[in-house]
């Protein structure tokens, strides 16, 4: 791993920039330098090879690095748009100079090799070699005549010792190196030489002999090596001695030391510069391929340094804006490297920082929500559980929230509740009229606190609630205005019947106690009292003392009597119905109890309407007997008299209400309420007759109530009284506190 | 394994076949060696540039597949045109004097002629079958070498000879 680390670093692009930077530089060194050497051939190929190579290199690298960027830019990925706008600054900023630097080279190039040469120094050149040219031909030509003097002059003779000595003469007079003389067709006749060492003439070309067989002269200058040359005249002599006709005479003769100097030096200067002249054009051909391949590699090096510098600069930018998308996406808490010390370090430092922040508010608001929605648990397991109802209803009077506990006291549905204000929630529940009535009206008057009383029909029957009414200022997260906050009305209202209940049973049941004792034991005492003094003085009395004492302690024990029924009456009445509600078939107690008053209904149009869908009540049979019983016994009462006395009877299920109740109306044609009993009329001892406790109705009352019932009177259709009862089907039971807030829940038959 | 020396013969047999086409194609050792300056070249060396001609003389050597020429020697002739005199200058590496010769043709068969004769003389040693001359571009004026390099006009390359 360490070693592949090694190698990625090694390969990066800083490190890769670098090393063509240094290979650029080593380049243009090489190429200069094999210009300027002679023996740097080879030098200057490879150099050029591995030149054009790494030129090659750096295009299929730029290509690679173009086509990147553009596939970057067409998928639109972050930092892509930036760094082509960077590569463009680049390219313009390189290109243009590069351009004009190269072009302006370029002629200052071809200016600089040509003023190197001037017509006037080719003049002097082309002089210096005609002048060359003209002192040697003079020379040649003064050794041309000498030879052809020679020529003519020589004898015509078969003696070959004497053409040798003849030949050597020649050679001694004229200094030449060697003389020699040959046929037409290159054989060699006679010669001399001056280097005795050497045996063989120095032969001349073909062209010589071509020259002798026209009969012409034949000149040249020869180089013989290279500080040496030597002219070479070849005279035909037309001889027809010696059984030839043609013959040639050549002298060679070495140019003096001196003219030789001056003549190589002259040559040699003459072939540099033709050379230089004729390189002229190759010369700056090389310096332009020169200077494109090394202002193309630096320029190709240049767009690649500012591919990766744009990339790199862009780097951080495009990373700023990934952590951005990232955070926007959710995923908070995202860190950037920091690579470097400029303000982009210090841009992508703050990010962190606010990325870091952003992650702990969110984890902080996740915690909060948390905690709300724990509180919110909390809240709604209270309210859940919370045995009184409660309503919330907004700034504007629609019911936002509503408990179990209020659904059950109520017997309402939560979904149809749900964003009604208080109207239209008593129009909905008729049966609650009063009690939404009452909560508009709290609510209306933005009263603080209030709070009221309200009775109610509710799914178990008669209720008393107290209803309690407070504002509630909260914040509101929908507003702008932090400093504004909604004010909601929450009501809550307990059902205080079993407790009134409960109450008012301890209260009768006290009073009953307290007259049964305070009131009922001196009654004994009295009575017995009365029966001694008549037992005690009745013998002793006579005639109408004993009238009188017989009357009087009569009357003493009679009264007593009656008060004892008093008090057990109110005792009675004061009794609290005990529970044990069992299922009763209202219609069958109706039927026996009629039956038991058939005597005394005889003379009474009985009018039975008892419907056969009234179900079985939960009702304690011998408390709902002793109420029909006193309705009826109430109702012949009042028929007593009557012309024609009619008695309706009638049961059937109650409608138009929530809950399932019971009606039971009996109706009579009697004279009816009194006005002045009417509303007075089930209190105790209120009684239009002259017998009676006055109980009877406010027994009814008593036991109807603690059935959950209501019960109530109202002018009958037949001009007497009618007496409405109305029992819940599911009475609860009410008996001092065995109420069940939970019961409701599950009392659903 | 079998399949290189399927193609080893496969190649025998191609280049016995092609061999009569070869042999009638074979040229002599002169003709191969014959040194054919270009226009270019000519324009050059009548404009004072040097040419140089490398002579190399090597033993053939086959191992299984491949074949290589060792060197064994090498010579160098130097063609230049002399201003003063209108002729052409053949120089051998090894030798003080040189030839003069009037025209450029006269010159390169010269050392085509120089180089047979050498072969001969090391052929008979033993130790060569085989001789190359090529013109030596690296010797040329630096100005010249790039435009040698790029071009074919200066390619000047018998191959190895006889073939």
């Amino acid at each position: 791993m360490r070693i592949r680390e090694l190698i990625k670093t090694a390969t990066g692009p800083i490190y890769v920039i670098s090393a063509c930077t240094f290979v650029l530089f080593v380049l243009s060194f090489l190429i200069i330098k094999s210009l300027s050497e002679e023996s740097a051939g080879q030098l200057q190929y490879w150099t050029m090879l591995f030149g054009s190579a790494g030129v090659a290199l750096l295009i299929f690298l730029l290509i690679a690095s173009c086509y990147s960027l553009y596939r970057q830019y067409v998928r639109n990925e972050i930092g892509s748009r930036l760094t082509v706008k960077l590569v463009g600054i680049f390219l313009f900023l390189t290109v243009i100079p590069f351009s004009l630097i190269y072009f302006f080279s370029i002629q200052f190039l071809n200016q600089g090799v040509d003023s190197w040469f001037d017509v006037r120094v080719e003049q002097a050149v082309q002089d210096a070699r005609l002048l060359g040219q003209t002192s040697l031909e003079g020379i040649k030509d003064e050794i041309t005549v000498d030879v052809e003097t020679y020529a003519k002059n020589l004898p015509e003779t078969s003696d070959a010792s004497q053409l040798l000595r003849t030949l050597r003469e020649i050679r001694e007079l004229g200094d030449f190196t060697e003389v020699a003389l040959y046929q037409d067709d290159g054989t060699v006749v006679a010669f001399s030489k001056k280097e005795s060492s050497q045996m063989l003439p120095d032969t001349p070309g073909d062209e010589v002999f071509t020259a002798l067989r026209i009969s012409q002269t034949y000149t040249s200058l020869e180089p013989i090596t290279k500080n040496t040359q030597q002219f070479r005249v070849v005279v035909p002599i037309v001889a027809q001695a010696l059984e030839r006709n043609f013959y040639g005479l050549q002298a060679i003769k070495l140019l003096p030391l001196r003219y030789a100097t001056l003549a190589s030096s002259v040559e040699t200067a003459l072939n540099q510069y033709d050379q230089i002249l004729f390189a002229r054009g190759p010369l700056k051909f090389t310096l332009i391929l020169t200077l494109t391949l090394i202002s193309l590699a630096s320029l190709l090096f240049s767009i690649l340094t500012a591919v990766y510098l744009s990339k790199r600069l862009v780097a951080p930018i495009s990373n700023l804006a990934a952590g951005t998308r990232k955070i926007a996406a959710g995923d908070y808490g995202t860190s950037l490297p920091v690579s470097s010390n400029d303000e982009l370090g210090i841009l992508t430092d703050s990010f962190n920082d606010m990325s870091q922040k952003i992650e702990e508010a969110q984890q902080v608001a996740s915690l909060s929500q948390k905690e709300t929605e724990q509180q919110k648990g909390y809240l709604e397991a209270v309210l859940t559980n919370l045995s009184s109802g409660v309503f919330v209803f907004n700034r504007e009077g629609y019911l936002e929230i509503c408990n179990s506990a209020a659904v059950d006291i109520l017997g309402i549905s939560t979904l149809d509740s749900l964003g009604k204000n208080d109207l239209e929630l008593s129009q909905q529940y008729t049966q609650l009229k009063q009690f939404f009535n009452l909560v508009g009206e709290g609510i209306r008057s933005a009263a603080p606190e209030w709070q009221d009383e309200s009775t109610v029909l509710g799914a178990h029957g008669r209720q008393m609630l107290i209803v309690r009414g407070t504002l509630l200022h909260t914040a509101s997260p929908n507003q702008q205005n932090n400093d504004q906050t909604s004010i909601n009305h929450v009501v809550v209202f307990d059902d205080v019947t079993g407790l009134i209940q409960a109450q008012r049973d301890a209260a009768w049941g006290e009073v009953a106690r307290r007259l049964a004792h305070e009131i009922k034991n001196p009654l004994t005492p009295i009575q017995l009292s009365a029966e001694r003094i008549r037992i005690k003085l009745g013998d002793h009395v006579s005639g109408e003392s004993r009238e009188t004492l017989d009357r009087s302690t009569r009357t003493i024990v009679q009264q007593v009597e009656a008060m004892k029924e008093m008090v057990d009456a109110f005792s009675s009445y004061a009794q609290p119905v005990r529970a044990q509600l069992q299922p009763l078939d209202l219609n069958q107690l109706i039927k026996d109890l009629l039956e038991l008053h058939a005597t005394s209904l005889q003379s009474i149009e009985l009018n039975i309407e008892l419907q056969d869908d009234v179900p079985q009540i939960k009702a304690n049979a011998s408390a709902l007997r002793q109420v029909l019983n006193n309705l009826i016994i109430n109702a012949c009462h009042a028929l007593e008299g009557q012309n024609e006395p009619r008695l309706r009877i009638c049961t059937g299920l109650a409608s138009k209400i929530a809950g399932r109740y019971v009606d039971v109306i009996i109706e009579d044609s009697g004279c009816g309420i009194p006005t002045d009993i009417r509303e007075s009329l089930f209190d105790p001892y209120v009684s239009s007759k002259a017998k009676g406790s006055g109980l009877g109705l406010a027994i009814v009352k008593r036991i109807v109530e603690e059935h959950s019932g209501s019960v109530w009177a109202r002018d009958g259709e037949q001009g007497g009284t009618a007496m409405h009862i109305r029992l819940p089907i599911n009475a609860m039971e009410t008996y001092r506190g065995n109420r069940n807030q939970n019961t409701l829940h599950s009392d659903s038959s | 394994m079998p399949s290189a020396i399927r193609y080893y013969r496969l190649y025998t047999a191609f280049f016995l076949c092609c061999l009569p086409l070869y042999s009638a194609q074979a040229t002599t050792l002169a003709d191969q060696l014959q040194i054919n300056l270009s226009n270019e070249v000519q324009i050059a060396v009548n404009n004072g540039v040097k040419l140089v001609f490398d002579c190399n003389y090597s033993e053939h050597q086959s191992l299984w597949l491949t074949s290589r020429h060792e060197k064994r020697h090498h010579h160098q002739f130097e063609l230049q045109r002399h201003s003063l005199s209108n002729r052409y200058v053949v120089r051998r590496d090894d030798l003080e004097t040189q030839r003069i010769f009037r025209s450029m043709s006269e010159a390169s068969a010269y050392i085509s002629t120089q180089a047979i004769l050498l072969y001969e003389f090391y052929h008979k040693q033993g130790d060569t079958d085989s001789v190359r001359i090529t013109l030596n571009k690296y010797d040329l004026p630096g100005p010249m070498r790039l435009g040698s390099f790029l071009t074919g006009s200066w390619s000047v390359d018998s191959g190895w000879a006889p073939k």
